[in-house]
């Protein structure tokens, strides 16, 4: 499962294909929603999402690792994901 | 050539002064006030901008909302009201130019010049701190009538 952690106008504009955008302000609430059933105990979740000025993906990595063992953070920003050729959604 | 005049002196007399300076510095006042009790919200404002490194967010975050009331007190009250008036300025030119950053790059976010909650960053912010600029320079440049430190200063003269 791969998880956008940055703000959804940030997601909005481009993320990773198949990522969930589940924003540490809005955690709570969408975390029951959109991963809470499906997501088995042991299944990885990769977390991406970060700016030079705020490092999004820890603080949710921080708080999935309250609920998930399997948690890893991807570092780099879209930029970085982008200059690899690597393909990005609208 | 008369009106150009009489727009000249209108635009530099010490009652307009006054009126750009107690606007200024209110709207000053107003903005700090949120940004104040809300230190948090305000720091991910400034982190939506994505210019500051995010070991300076939060300090700013505290830091900027202070600076903001005391330049907006001390010209509302015309204290110090050139040093006043020249940091606020400076951080208007500061603001006008990270907007325009901003709106170049495409960053799909709200102001939050007063607020946490407000209309999209649009040119009309730009135009509209540039117009805020454009006061504090007046205020810099020309007197102001009616300057708590001028009236202090002339009864303290007085009573010698």
């Amino acid at each position: 499962v791969l998880v956008d952690a940055r703000p959804a106008e940030l997601f909005a504009q481009k993320h990773l294909p198949a990522a969930i955008n589940l924003p540490a302000a809005l955690f709570d609430i969408l975390y029951p929603l959109k991963l809470g059933r499906e997501l088995k105990p042991d299944q990885a979740v990769l977390v991406y999402g970060r700016t030079i000025s705020r490092r999004y993906d820890e603080d949710v990595a921080q708080m999935l690792l309250q609920r998930h063992e399997n948690i890893k953070v991807i570092e780099g920003d879209m930029k970085t994901w982008e200059a690899k050729g690597l393909p990005a959604a609208p | 050539m008369k009106a150009v005049q009489v727009l000249k002196r209108c635009l530099s007399h010490p009652w307009m002064g006054l009126l750009l300076r107690v606007y200024v510095g209110g709207v000053f006042v107003y903005a700090s006030m949120y940004k104040i009790n809300y230190p948090g919200e305000f720091a991910e404002t400034i982190a939506s901008y994505q210019l500051l490194p995010y070991w300076a967010v939060n300090l700013t975050a505290l830091i900027m909302p202070w600076l903001e009331l005391a330049s907006g007190v001390l010209l509302v009250l015309g204290v110090r009201t050139k040093s006043a008036a020249a940091l606020v300025g400076g951080m208007l030119l500061l603001f006008s130019l990270v907007i325009l950053v901003t709106l170049l790059r495409g960053i799909p976010i709200g102001c939050g010049c007063f607020t946490s909650v407000e209309e999209p960053l649009g040119w009309g912010t730009l135009w509209r701190d540039l117009l805020w600029l454009a006061m504090a320079l007046q205020v810099y440049f020309f007197p102001s009538a009616l300057q708590l430190e001028d009236q202090v200063l002339r009864s303290l003269s007085e009573a010698e």
